[in-house]
């Protein structure tokens, strides 16, 4: 048992966010933690690595209480963690979040740094550099060592995250949603990597909201539900606990959030969802590319049944979505986009070749989700990202459902729509019939192009 | 030609009492007690040559470890608390050290301490001084304190999980820059052979922030630039007399809304570090400045 966890209790100003919780965690186990949101799962954490302190109960890492250690304390008994909400110190470099790591298992002070009396800060500089080098070959993101680690993608600050708690050296590592926020793809190799890091012989503790990841690789889930604790075992006995699945119905069931949906999109078109917020549009398409599970009904694509195949072997068979926001340009900041702009009249060619590079290295869809590809973006940005998506229709034959609120931009290249409203379907029809519909124009496609509450 | 080696000379004072606050600002303290620490130090260095008829290197010294002593005792209670409370603490600290030393009468209480022996090569000891602590900032930034003061900076509590110990960073990094500012005003103090309370008054702790902000808080080279030009421009403005303050604060508007990033940049630093290293036929370091984004 290397973490004892006692009938720990966590009251927030009368709030009790912990009741009552024991867990033991296992020697070089793989332990996931679920539960809906508002559990305590993070709660848990926080205690763990000492954020907070408990306010009953007691911790024992490798049998010795660590109640009341700070946390630097704690990191150099050997626990490090990740945050839900990535926190790199985003002005440093890659590779120095990642030396940072190695902080609490080095020694050079200020003075001596200062002076260089011996070469031994020199050395240790040395290892310490190697050492963060070698955590980002592990994660796979070597090349990114000398950028500012805010610049990069999402999912590759994750994995800074991960390599610079890796940069600890770690007996104990806690991960907290590492998959949120990542595509089918990225998941994946995420879920590798967490395999790999548990086979060098480290404990992991993971949080996690992706069922899929959780249960194909965890020795032992914990279910936490309104701060208690109420089922403990194997994935296999997790999925087929009653207490479990109520909880979980509640917790991300209780809305219904698409019913009675029937689309059809057929090889070469252009298809766009138009809707309000909270309409449904991003289920639809998640519920498609096999990140949700349909209660009921069937998806079927190329002949195929692909309701409840996982969604990395949706991608696989050439269905990929690009999740909302992430598209192409979404990360960059407003100047950029600005700059973007300018350079993009001069050189639409070369971006356009570039895009279709990586969209080459993304399995080949032939089916692609669009999930608001212009979120963000500036207006000659938006124009930009529609002609390509025209543009990849034409020239390489691929079928594409969109949700955009360019609503009034899409359906000039769209062949048609459909409209959603609060999880139905209740519109569809040909580009010109919705543009030519009153009732669409009012709602949804404005003199801006804009939607009404968009 | 005197006028003008007096105007570097205050100019480089001013730059040590910049980079004593850079330094605790880098692990996200702002400090409005430097002037306090400049006074001790100048203070102290003053009663070693002036009472005990010490060289003036070792009185100097002598002021630099008396007002780190206060700053590490001060910082003890000081650095748990944050912000703004912290700014009011080393505010409060600056003003009790001039009641302090109002009330003395051994150093001279309200009328001023005179007769403080003049060091004529004052140039050449603070752009020494100014040389090392450029040597030390590279250093330190390089270096496995360097990347805890400037991550605690950026995140405390994040730092903290990754294993920093954040209290004993900051007291590093403020005792450190007290150490500074009390050298810096040992250096004052032989320069103006005259020092009264009043010399250090929080007004000057305000400009040395100022002096930070306007050359560029990301790097050790902004209040270097900050210090040095905004103290000859008022000197270069003085044919326009009373309107020069007028200017410098327009100046300083115009600065912050052209250039809030300060005057020297990350950027720029990084650019000028790739174009020596060019120019000198070594490898350039690889990757991206922070301007650049890896799309394109």
């Amino acid at each position: 048992m290397i973490l004892e966890i006692k009938n720990i209790i966590k009251y927030f100003d009368g709030f009790c966010a912990l009741m009552n919780v024991g867990l033991g965690v296992e020697e070089n186990a793989l332990h996931a933690i679920i539960g809906p949101n508002g559990a305590g799962k993070t709660t848990l954490f926080n205690l763990i690595s000492g954020m907070f302190d408990v306010s009953e109960g007691k911790i024992d890492f490798r049998k010795r209480p660590i109640d009341g250690l700070k946390p630097h304390q704690r990191a150099r008994l050997g626990i490090s963690r990740t945050f839900q909400i990535v926190r790199l110190f985003g002005q440093m470099s890659v590779l120095e979040n990642v030396m940072l790591g190695s902080h609490c298992k080095t020694k050079s002070g200020l003075l001596k740094t200062f002076f260089r009396i011996s070469t031994k800060e020199l050395e240790e500089e040395k290892i310490t550099r190697e050492n963060a080098m070698r955590w980002l070959e592990f994660v796979g993101i070597p090349h990114k060592a000398d950028q500012v680690a805010v610049n990069l993608p999402h999912a590759e600050q994750r994995l800074v995250e991960i390599a610079r708690a890796l940069g600890q050296d770690p007996d104990l590592l806690l991960l907290d949603e590492p998959a949120a926020g990542m595509n089918p793809k990225e998941t994946l190799d995420l879920e590798s990597l967490i395999v790999k890091i548990n086979e060098m012989g480290k404990t992991v503790l993971l949080i996690e909201h992706n069922m899929d990841l959780v249960m194909e690789i965890s020795h032992v889930i914990s279910v936490l539900n309104f701060g208690a604790k109420i089922a403990e075992g194997k994935p296999s006995e997790i999925q087929k606990n009653p207490a479990v699945i109520e909880a979980f119905s509640a917790g991300y069931g209780g809305v219904l959030a698409i019913k009675d949906v029937s689309i059809q999109v057929n090889p070469g078109e252009v298809v766009v969802l138009i809707g309000a917020n909270g309409a449904g549009k991003s289920t639809l398409l998640r519920t498609i590319s096999g990140a949700l599970k349909p209660r009921e009904g069937q998806i079927v694509y190329q002949d195929q049944k692909i309701d409840g195949v996982k969604p990395h072997a949706v991608v696989k068979m050439g269905l990929v979505q690009v999740p909302e926001g992430r598209g192409i340009l979404g990360r960059m900041t407003v100047k950029e986009n600005l700059e973007m702009g300018a350079y993009l009249r001069s050189d639409k060619d070369g971006i356009t070749a570039d895009m279709e590079k990586g969209r080459a290295l993304m399995a080949k869809p032939q089916l692609l989700l669009m999930d608001e590809p212009s979120l963000g973006l500036a207006p000659v940005l938006v124009e930009f990202i529609i002609d390509t998506i025209d543009e990849l229709r034409m020239q390489e034959g691929l079928t594409i459902l969109l949700v955009e609120q360019n609503a009034n931009q899409a359906l000039t290249i769209a062949d048609r729509g459909y409209v959603m409203e609060t999880g139905r379907i209740v519109l569809e029809g040909d580009s010109r019939t919705l543009r030519n519909n009153e009732e669409v124009q009012r709602a949804y496609l404005g003199k801006s192009g804009r939607m009404a509450d968009g | 030609m005197d006028y003008l080696i007096s105007v570097i000379s205050i100019a480089g004072i001013n730059i040590i009492m910049a980079l004593s606050f850079y330094l605790p600002f880098m692990t996200g303290q702002i400090s409005l007690g430097q002037a306090g620490f400049m006074s001790i130090g100048a203070y102290a260095s003053a009663v070693c040559t002036v009472k005990f008829g010490l060289p003036y290197v070792p009185a100097v010294l002598i002021g630099g470890l008396s007002a780190a002593i206060v700053g590490f005792i001060l910082g003890i209670p000081a650095l748990r608390i944050k912000g703004i409370y912290l700014l009011l603490l080393t505010l409060g600290f600056g003003e009790i050290v001039r009641v302090v030393f109002i009330n003395i009468d051994y150093i001279g209480a309200a009328a001023g301490f005179p007769g403080i022996p003049y060091q004529e090569h004052t140039l050449l000891y603070a752009y020494g001084m100014i040389l090392i602590l450029i040597v030390f900032f590279n250093r330190l930034r390089k270096s496995r304190m360097g990347r805890a003061f400037q991550a605690v900076g950026s995140d405390e509590n994040a730092a903290e999980v990754i294993g920093v110990n954040i209290i004993a960073v900051k007291l590093v990094a403020f005792s450190s820059g007290a150490f500074i500012a009390g050298m810096g005003g040992g250096i004052f103090a032989h320069y103006q052979e005259y020092i009264e309370p009043f010399m250090f008054d929080v007004m000057h702790a305000v400009e040395f922030i100022v002096f930070t902000i306007f050359g560029g808080i990301q790097i050790f080279w902004g209040p270097i630039f900050g210090a040095f030009v905004l103290t000859l421009v008022p000197e270069f403005l003085r044919f326009i007399q009373e309107w020069r303050m007028e200017l410098y604060g327009a100046l300083l508007i115009v600065m912050m809304i052209v250039r809030p990033q300060g005057i020297i940049s990350l950027d720029s630093v990084k650019m000028v570090e790739n174009g020596l290293q060019r120019l000198f036929g070594k490898k350039t370091a690889g990757g991206l400045s922070p301007g650049q984004t890896e799309s394109k």
